[in-house]
Formats: C-alpha cells, structure tokens, sequence
C-alpha cells in the first residue's frame, strides 16, 4: 500500500512520518514514533485511553486518521513535563493517588491538561463533566477529581507568583 | 481516685509509644504510613511498559478468525485467498495445531478447552483460525479472507434447559465421559455437582422452623472488563531453543508451567514476563487460545508474534464472572434469631469449564455464604452446566464466587427482616458472630480467624444517624417520594491457601518473596505475585522498612518476570498481601535473625543481650549503645562471626495456616425518581476492616475502585444474550462502564482487627468493597421497592429495569397527567414514521436470534392506485432497497434475491430467498418472507412483511409497513442500538426511492427529477455504507 508522508508537531518537535491513508493517528504514535503513552482501551471513542491534544482540543486518537493531523500540533504525556521537572497535573495525580494501574492516565493527564486551560478553576461538577469522556477501571474517580483540584490550585497559584 | 490516675499514666505511655513508632514509620516509609506510589513516576510520563508497548524486531501480529455462530458444525475451512495476501505469513487452525497436541488444552477447573475451534464451534466469537501478518491492518484484512463454511446447530442458551431431556449436546468430546475432574456427570451437559453442609439436618431444622422465606435471584453474566484488554508478545528463539513470552498474566508462573507442559520445552528455557498490567481483576488469571497459538505461530515461524484482544474480543471471549442463578432459603424464630440457611445454585459455565478457581473448589469459596452470622445448620449445593456461551468464571475482583456468596446471604437477611417487618439493623445485630466468638467454625466448614461486627455496623450507624434516615424515608414515602438504604455487613475470605486444600493444578497456594541486602543497605525484593495497580512496588517496601529499618526509598521491588522472581501462584482473590505479604515480613525476619547475630559480634554482647530498635539492634537497658541496620548490612559482606557465610538475604515460601477474613459495614442511601426510575446515590458510606493496615492511602483507592466496580455491576453490567446465542452488547456502547458523572462520591471509614495468624496481622483489602459494596447497591435499590410489597428484584438495576419496577406498580403515573395532552414524540431523522423499531432479546428457550420489530406509515404524495402498482411489483419494490435486487424468479411466487453492502474494498453480499405469500387487491395488501445469509456465513437473517396502501383521498395516501426481522450471527451482535439504527434508516431510504419511484410515473418538473433519481438509483447508499462503517468499526479494525 502507498504511503503518504506527514509532517506532524509533536510536543514541540517536528516528526516526519510515513503513514498508510487509513492508519489511524493512535497507531502512528504508539507503533511507528513509539511515543506509547495514549494507550487503546477500546477503538471505538468510549475509554478516553488514547486522549490526546490536537490543535487545541482533546481529541481521541483512536478515531482520527494520521493523515487528518498532517500538520497539527499534537501534545502527547510524553511532552507534559518541561525541563523544571514534572507539569502540576502530574504533580496532582501523584500527590493524590489519582491512579493505579496507569493504563488510563496519560489520556486523563491530558485531559485535563486541556480542561485546566479552558477552565482554570473548575468545580467539582465541571471537572466529572468535563472529564467523562476518559473511563478509570481502577480509582473510582475521587483522588482523579483531587488531582484536578490539586493541580487547579497550583497552576493558579504559580501563576500569581510569576505575576507579582 | 489512685487507680485513675494509674490508668491516665499507662494511656500516655502507649499514646508515646504509639507515635513514636508512628514518626519511625513516616520516616523510614513502613508500615502505616501513607507513603506515595513508587510506580506513579513511570506511568505519569507514559513510561509504563504495557505488552502492546513492546515491540521487537521482525515482530508479526495475529488475529482471529472468530465463529458468528453460538453452535455450528464446521464443514470446511478455505485458507487459500487469505494465505495469497501479501504481507500474510500463516493461517492456523485446529488442524495445524493437533499434530502439536495443541489443538486442545487443560483448564484451570479440570476441564480442556479448544484453542482452536476443532469440527465445530460452542460459543459466538470461538476462535476458530489466527491469521498471522505484517501488521494488525492485514492480518484484520485476512481475517476476512478466511473463507469458513458452518452448519448450524441447535443452541442451549438458557442454563435451566441445558440438562434437559433431548437438550442439544454441546461437548461431542465427552461423549461417554460420565466421571468429571469434580465427581459423576449425570447428563451430557452437566459438569458437578458440589454440595457442602449438612442436607438432612438442614431439611429437619427448616421443617420445624416458625418461619421460613424462599427468594430466587439471578446474578448476571459480567465481565471484569480492566481497561487493558488481555495480549501477548511471544518469541521463540530457534538458536537457543527458548521461548519468552510477554503477557498480560496476574499469574506468570502458573503460565510457565503450563506452558512448560503444553510445548514439552524444559520450564528451564520458558520466561514468561508479565510487563505492567493495566487492571486485571480476574480477567488476566486463566491462558487463553490467544496466547497459545500467538505462541506456536512464533515457534513455526521464528519470529516474534504480537496478539493484542480488542474489546469486542475481551467483552464476548475472555472470563466472563458470575452467572449464578441462585435460590436463597432462611429458616428463623418469630423474632429473627435465624436457624438455618439453604442455599442451591445452578452456575452457567458456558462452553468449557475454565473457571479460575483453587482445583478442589469447582464452586469457589461459596461456602461462605454464612456471612457475617452465627448460622448453626446449614447446606449449599452448586450445579455446573454447560451451555452455548463463552467459558469463564473468574473472581472479578473477588475471591473465588465470594461476591456470589455474599449476595445470596445479604440479600435473603433482608428478605428475611421485610417478611418479619423487622429492621434491617436490628437483624443483622442480633444474628452476629460475636467478637469473642472467635476463631470461629462455621457451619460450611471455615475457621474466622477474627472479627468485630457489632462494632463496625453500630459505628456505620452513627456515622449516618441510621435512626434519622429511616425516618426520613418513612416521610418522604408518605409524600410519594421514594427513598432505599441499603445496609451490608460482610465477611470476605481471602488468601488462598493453606496447601493442604488449595492448589492450582497440583502446585500449592504458598506465594514467596526473597529479599537481598546490598552491602550499602539499599534493598531489592522480588515476589511471586503480581500487581496490576494494587502498588505492590510501594506497600511490599513498606513491610520490608518497617522489618528492616530501612528506608522504603532505597527498597526495589521486582515481580512478574519469572526468571528472576521466585516461584508464587500470582495477585488474584486479594491475596498478595495475605500470602505474598506475610513472606516478605518472613523472609524480613530471617534477614533480621541473622543480622541480629552479626549486631551481637560487632558489640561484641551475646545476641540474647540485644533488642530491636526499629532501625538496628541496642543492648538492652544501654540505650546508647546500637548499631543500626546499614552498619550491619555493610558488615555482612566484609566482618560476619566466625562460620558464618557472607551476605544478607533470604527467601520465603508462605503457606498461610487459615485463610483471612476481612469484613465490613456499607450503607447506601438512594433517592429513585419515581416517573423515570432514575437512581441517584446521595450517600455511599463503607467501613472496612483489613486488620493492620499497611497503607491507608493505598487502601482508601482500593477501597474507592471496587466500590465503583460494585457500582457498575450493580447498577448496570450485564452480557445478556438471545435465543440464538448471539451475545449483544459486547462493546463499551453497551456494557456499562460507569463515568465521573454518574459514580458517586465515596466516604470511607474503618476499624482494625488484625488478623491473628498473619506476621504482620494484615488481610488484604483489594476486593471487599466490591464484594460488600454490591449487595448494599442491590439492598438499597430493594429496600425502596420493598415499601412496595417487592421482596426482590434482580440486577442489573438500570434506569430502565427500575421504571418498568415502578411502572407494574403504577406508580409513575404523575397525578396531574389526567389533565394533559399525551406528548407525540417525533423522531429527528424520521419525523413522519410511526412508532419506534422495537428490539427484543427473546425468551432465551426460543432459539431465536434478536428480533426486531418495526411499524411505520409513511405518507406519499401520489394517488393509491399509483403506489398500489408499483408495491405489487416486487422487482421494483426490491430496487427501492440500497444495494438490493432480483437475481432470479424460481416459481409463481418465489424468488432469489440479493443484498450487496459495499464499503471500500469489502463487499458483504446477503443471499436468500423471498416468498409472495399473499396479494390482496381489496385492501392493497401485500405479504411476503425472505430468508438469508452472507455469503461468509457469518450472519443470517430471516424478516416477515406486511406493507399496505391506504387511500387518503385527494391524490394522496399512506404506505403502511409493518416488519419483523430476526437476526443471527455477526450483525445480531452488534446490540439493540446499533441495529435499530441501521433499520431505521435503511428503512427510510427504502421508502424516498419508493416515493421516487410512484412520483416518476406521473408528469411535470417533479416526476421528471424523481426519474432521473430513480435512473441513478437509490443514492443512499452513503449513508448506509456509513452505517455499515460503524458497524464494521466496531467489529474489526477496519
Ligand atoms: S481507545 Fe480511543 S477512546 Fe478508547
Ligand atoms: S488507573 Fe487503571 S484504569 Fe485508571
């Protein structure tokens, strides 16, 4: 089968990448750039797992063709922490307990990386609302919903700092 | 005055005592605190290894050509245009595996179990070929390439029929086979008959018993469903002969073994490595065809074969839970003191008994269906049988059928208290195992090891002001509003097992840790079990800081691979930390025995002089003089006493005396909307005591996700099937997963009663709530319809299910709604249609597949006598439906006729018959049949139809359509949703060329444009190959 060539923005860093026309964009980062954060819990647009940021919105890579992202910026786990260490919600999620076997959590980081950008102060009901597209099989969402809140307040308050 | 001031003193001391040991614990991270999860660092930079993360050079993947049918016959199997694809390496079957004895294995439960389907298949989606290629597009590409023809047999849905006389038989290979792995087999699909207690004196107390209550209950089939679906990556290396294989196993070592048994490679030459997992709970303890074949196409081809489950495949293949159609029997004084229980079960075990239960348990612990009480006589008898179904059994975070137990006995103590109008409280406090009761045998033959369980349900009680909220509810019912608590007071029994009667496949039920000190103190473990997000990592360091003194910080700690972890049954039944845990606090402690000794050399003292401080070893009464354990460990390797060998580490095999029995009180409040059924969960509140507790952070999110599992199952999970044996509803569109939005918020609670045979007391707490938390869903949805007369109703307990509840009842009936119009719903994508299609799972005695029935009238713009005409043509009415035509007339009223779906490269192509039964000119009736399948034999359909034209005057009328279709195989799979979809706007396209098709016989502008479409053909194609899309989607990987 031909390939196309794509040239996608990954987490600030340019990847050329050659894709068959029906590949879909999770199998791409998974299997060809082995950026294996986004996980598949299921294909079909329910679990979340594969949760990533495209061109500003959280978008399920498991239903978007890698040729459709030619061109996008795409933020995956792997580029949430910067070079001063760990990013607040993956503070958040560790101080919280907010996961177990791991297998949902890129995709709920990221998430919520893009919750907290459209809403920086969420309620607790803003964050079940706007976090019902990711599933959790292990926490039973409560320290998920902490780590939010965690990461909430210290995004807030980071802020504040850096404005004074 | 004196002995007061005696006793404030002695409480101050422990209070000192007590939180020193608190502020070492903190320090060192050891037992008792709520130290962070050391794997958290990995998995939230997504540098978790899960087995679909691994790749490996010249890797291939696999998929499976699964059976459409519950029961067939397999005539033929074509491999040859699946096999001339590019990029195909190899098709397997049954045929290819059996010269390797392989086409077959053992299960778990003393069964075997096809891999591969061999002459005929039993259960919808069997694996029945594995197509290995490049990649997972063309080997799902080839998949359907495969071309298998089947002949279908009758299938046994319903467990009740299944040993019926003349019931179809569903295992030819037992054929004659009348003892099984558990004791005589009485009919062909019968698999035991377990029975436990004492029948006659149970049948004598229930005959003299003032009261007695009876009450059936069903636990549905449900599916662990982990977020991770099961897979594996196997290779063979040819040089060497070895085989590794990664796998998603909550057990490795018992793979090893069996996989060492199955191929005839030495156990020496099989790693297995279990990566991380991502959740588990039962679904990841069995071997499945998927990791066998995956294993022998790596060894044929020589190269590493990668087999990863969708989740169509996960939901409708592998370990299924429950299943148990249960009758519950208590025998009580007048005034609640409960005398005797009789509990009998007939468990649906689908296709092959391959549950995952300890060899000698072919029920599990159900034995504990006692509970919380002191039952004196009792007698439980479980019946096995074999039915059309995919085979499984697993604990789904349980211990094995102890979420069934727990069921029966919560719900029937509620049953018993609603006959006798006696408070749900009340009944459970005067029937409890009381404190000094323990060790305590029960009359199924168990010995608690320790409880409190007044304390616990009194302490629930405060909490929540019991009292308050039962009068509450009593208000609210007068105001017409509805309101259900729902109580739970469990016994679990975990940590499987004393070897002496809990073995898996004749190896023992120990589990092991081996500990080594490096000459600098840091630490590294390695266990026998397996975490699949329980934090193993961080709670085994915990125990080893705190029998150690040192920090947890510096403490590694490595499971799941085999070669280097010592050998243990695995994480299931929460028994890491019963089992594995108490061999890491012994293997600690023969560590610390020896350091002991090398501490007295240093000091030069007698050891007998030295005590532990926590962190290292102080002569007694000399405080100052100590020696900590880094010291030591540093001295192990360069100073150790005379005759002593060099090193400090140790390794321990547990086999635990008694299992242990960890309890709990849950209460839960809900509100039911009585118009719609909706249930909202205003309050969940659980204590729960694991004895010593190891973590509380850990425990409180074990705590919360069972909780939530408990949620799903009792609220929503179900895999139900129809007549035909097509299980609907296997995708996450159907099964329900619970979301933010609707799981509630959790409060947690608890008391400690540590375990007394336990090291270090614990008892594991991974699956208590879910096991005590789903009763107490199922009692509060049951206490509300209880005011009602209901003594029970069944779960799931959905929205839907509740309505129809409370609709039988006639109380969604709204007061005001005499005075209203009745609200006409119009449909969006069909705003003139009638009524809505209608899905229905059928009695599942019927045989029949799914049925959907379909009423509509659509107006028309022509003259009837128009329509009329063209309706009795059926060549034309045929041409109306997207991708359809006549192939061939066969007699007056019969013909061939076919249905090409076509999307991209895959053409699906439906072949049958139709019949003209009647055409009846009078009332422009037209009835006729078709039946059919796919050419692949994967689906096959059969519809009745009556269509007639009804005049409405003015040059306008009606077409009236009323259809049945029943469906089987592939598409009736797909669930109620998907397929009320797909007819409706099948449907609809069929009725605008209809409409195209009448108009373009009349004149003017708009008959000419209703030519030209006619001429083109029914366009709608799209919209229905979108359809179809989804459909394959959902199905494959396309
Ligand atoms: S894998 Fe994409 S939503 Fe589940
Ligand atoms: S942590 Fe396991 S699915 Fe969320």
């Amino acid at each position: 089968m031909a390939k196309h060539a794509i040239t996608l923005n990954i987490n600030g860093q340019q990847m050329d990448v050659a894709v068959d026309s029906r590949e879909l964009l999770i199998h791409t980062l998974r299997d060809r750039l082995r950026l294996t954060g986004a996980h598949i819990g299921c294909e079909t647009s329910h679990c979340g797992a594969c949760t990533v940021d495209i061109d500003g919105a959280s978008v399920k890579s498991c239903t978007v063709l890698a040729l459709q992202a030619q061109g996008a910026d795409i933020r995956t786990v792997e580029g949430l922490a910067g070079s001063e260490g760990l990013h607040p919600i993956q503070e958040g999620f560790f101080e919280e307990h907010g996961l177990q076997c791991g297998f949902c959590t890129p995709g709920m980081l990221l998430r919520a990386w893009r919750l907290l950008q459209d809403n920086p102060n969420p309620t607790e009901d803003e964050i079940r609302h706007g976090m019902a597209g990711n599933l959790c099989r292990c926490t039973g969402y409560q320290n998920i919903i902490r780590a939010v809140q965690h990461a909430s307040e210290k995004m807030q308050s980071g802020e504040t700092a850096a404005a004074e | 005055m004196a002995s007061d001031i005696e006793e404030v003193e002695s409480t101050e001391s422990t209070e000192s005592a007590e939180s020193e040991a608190r502020e070492l614990a903190d320090r060192l991270g050891g037992v008792g605190c709520r130290r962070k999860r050391t794997e958290d660092a990995r998995f939230i930079q997504g540098k978790g290894n899960y087995v679909d993360d691994i790749q490996m050079p010249g890797m291939v993947y696999g998929d499976f050509v699964r059976s459409p049918h519950a029961h067939a016959r397999i005539k033929s199997i074509n491999k040859d245009k699946a096999l001339a694809t590019p990029g195909v390496h190899a098709v397997l079957t049954a045929e290819d595996l059996e010269p390797l004895g392989l086409h077959w294995m053992p299960t778990l439960a003393g069964d075997k179990q096809m891999v591969l389907a061999d002459g005929k298949v039993c259960f919808q989606n069997q694996e029945v070929a594995m197509v290995i290629a490049d990649d997972r597009y063309l080997a799902a590409d080839a998949t359907e390439l495969v071309e298998v023809e089947y002949e279908e047999l009758d299938p046994v849905v319903d467990p009740h029929q299944s040993m019926a006389e003349g019931a179809p038989v569903i295992r030819d290979d037992l054929a004659g086979v009348d003892e099984g792995a558990h004791g005589k087999r009485i009919h062909h699909n019968h698999i035991f008959t377990w029975d436990v207690g004492d029948a006659d004196a149970t049948d004598k107390v229930f005959s003299e018993a003032a009261v007695t209550v009876k009450q059936d209950m069903l636990y549905p089939r449900v599916h662990p469903c982990p977020l991770e679906t099961c897979g594996c990556v196997a290779s063979f290396d040819k040089v060497k002969g070895e085989l590794t294989v990664h796998l998603t196993s909550q057990a490795p070592h018992v793979v090893r073994t069996v996989f060492s048994t199955l191929s005839g490679i030495p156990e020496s030459k099989v790693h297995i490595n279990a990566p991380d997992i991502g959740g588990g709970f039962g679904n990841k303890v069995g071997v499945y065809p998927g990791y066998v074949v995956a294993t022998v196409a790596s060894i044929v081809l020589g190269r590493p074969v990668k087999w990863i489950e969708d989740r169509i495949e996960n939901l409708s293949t592998t370990a299924f839970a429950r299943d148990y159609h249960m009758t519950g029997e208590l025998a009580a004084t007048e005034d609640g003191k409960i005398l005797g229980l009789r509990a009998n079960v007939l468990a649906d075990h689908g296709a092959f008994d391959s549950c995952a239960d300890p060899s000698k348990w072919p029920a599990g612990f159900f034995n504990i269906c006692t509970g919380s009480y002191d039952i004196k006589t009792a007698y439980a008898r479980v019946d096995g049988v074999y039915t059309n179904k995919a085979p499984g059994g697993v604990a789904y975070r349980c211990s094995f059928r102890v979420t069934e137990a727990c069921y029966i006995i919560e719900r029937m103590i509620d049953v018993l208290a609603e006959h006798l109008g006696m408070d749900k409280a009340e009944i459970r406090l005067k029937n409890f195992i009381q404190p000094e009761q323990f060790p305590y045998q029960s009359a199924l033959g168990w010995e608690y090891d320790s409880g409190d369980y007044p304390r616990a349900l009194k302490q629930v009680m405060e909490a929540c002001d019991y009292d308050g909220l039962r009068r509450e509810q009593k208000e609210k019912r007068e105001r017409g509003e509805i309101m259900g608590i729902g109580l739970c007071t469990f016994t679990e029994i975990v940590g499987a097992g004393p070897s002496r009667n809990c073995d898996i496949l004749g190896v023992g039920m120990f589990d092991s840790a081996e500990i080594r000190v490096h000459p600098t103190g840091s630490v590294i473990a390695r266990m026998g079990t397996k975490t699949q997000g329980q934090g193993h990592e961080t709670t085994y360091g915990q125990i080893i800081a705190t029998e150690l003194g040192l920090p947890s910080e510096n403490i590694i700690i490595e499971e799941g691979n085999t070669d280097t972890a010592p050998y243990g049954l695995g994480t299931y039944g929460s028994r890491s930390t019963p089992v594995a845990g108490a061999a890491t606090a012994q293997a600690a402690r023969k560590i610390r025995d020896k350091a002991r000794k090398i501490a007295a050399h240093l000091m030069e003292v007698s050891e007998d002089d030295l005590e532990w401080s926590g962190e290292g070893f102080r002569v007694k009464g000399v405080p100052d003089q100590s020696t900590d354990m880094p010291t030591i460990a540093w001295a192990a390797y360069n100073n150790v006493p005379e005759g002593m060998e060099p090193g400090l580490e140790a390794v321990d095999y547990y086999d635990p005396p008694n299992m242990t029995f960890p309890f709990g009180a849950y209460l839960c409040v809900v509100d039911i909307d009585r118009y719609t059924g909706e249930t909202t969960i205003r309050r969940f509140y659980a204590l729960d005591d694991c004895g010593t507790r190891i973590n509380p952070m850990v425990i409180e999110g074990q705590v919360h996700g069972g909780l939530c599992e408990a949620f799903a199952v009792a609220m929503g999970q179900e895999l139900p099937f129809d007549g035909a044996g097509n299980i609907q509803g296997a995708s996450l569109m159907d099964y329900f997963l619970p979301t933010m939005v609707e799981t509630p918020r959790w409060e947690t609670d608890h008391t400690i009663t540590p375990s007394p045979h336990h090291p270090i007391g614990a008892k594991g707490v991974g699956e208590s709530s879910h096991v005590g938390g789903i009763p107490c869903f199922s009692n509060a949805i049951n206490d509300a319809m209880n005011q009602f007369g209901v003594s029970h109703v069944n779960m799931p307990h959905n929205a839907f299910r509740v309505w129809r509840t409370l609709h039988e009842l006639e109380l969604d009936q709204r007061p005001e709604a005499a005075n209203v119009e009745p609200y006409q719903p119009t449909r969006e994508a069909a705003p003139e249609s009638g009524s809505p299609a209608s899905v229905q799972s059928p009695d599942k005695a019927s045989g029949k597949g799914t049925e959907i029935t379909i009423e509509r009238n659509y107006p028309l713009d022509v003259p009837a006598d128009d329509a009329w005409e063209i309706l009795q043509d059926i060549e034309k009415v045929t041409a109306c439906m997207p991708g359809a035509s006549i192939v061939e007339q066969t007699g007056d009223t019969t013909y061939v006729g076919e249905m090409k779906l076509k999307v991209g490269p895959v053409t699906s192509a439906f072949k049958g018959d139709i019949e003209v039964l009647g055409v009846d000119p009078e009332n422009k009736e037209l009835r006729m049949t078709g039946s059919g399948g796919d050419s692949k034999g994967s689906s096959s359909a059969s519809m009745s139809l009556t269509a007639r034209i009804e005049d409405k005057g003015a040059g306008r009328c009606e077409l009236v359509g009323s259809t049945r279709i029943e469906l089987k195989g592939k598409l009736a799979s797909f669930g109620g949703r998907m397929l009320e979809n797909v007819s409706d706007r099948m449907l609809q396209q069929f009725v605008d060329s209809f409409r195209d098709r009448v108009a373009a016989g009349g004149e003017g502008e708009q008959a000419e444009e209703a030519r030209r479409r006619v001429e083109e053909g029914p366009k709608s194609m799209n919209a229905l190959a979108m359809v179809w899309q989804v459909i394959k989607s959902l199905f494959g990987r396309k």
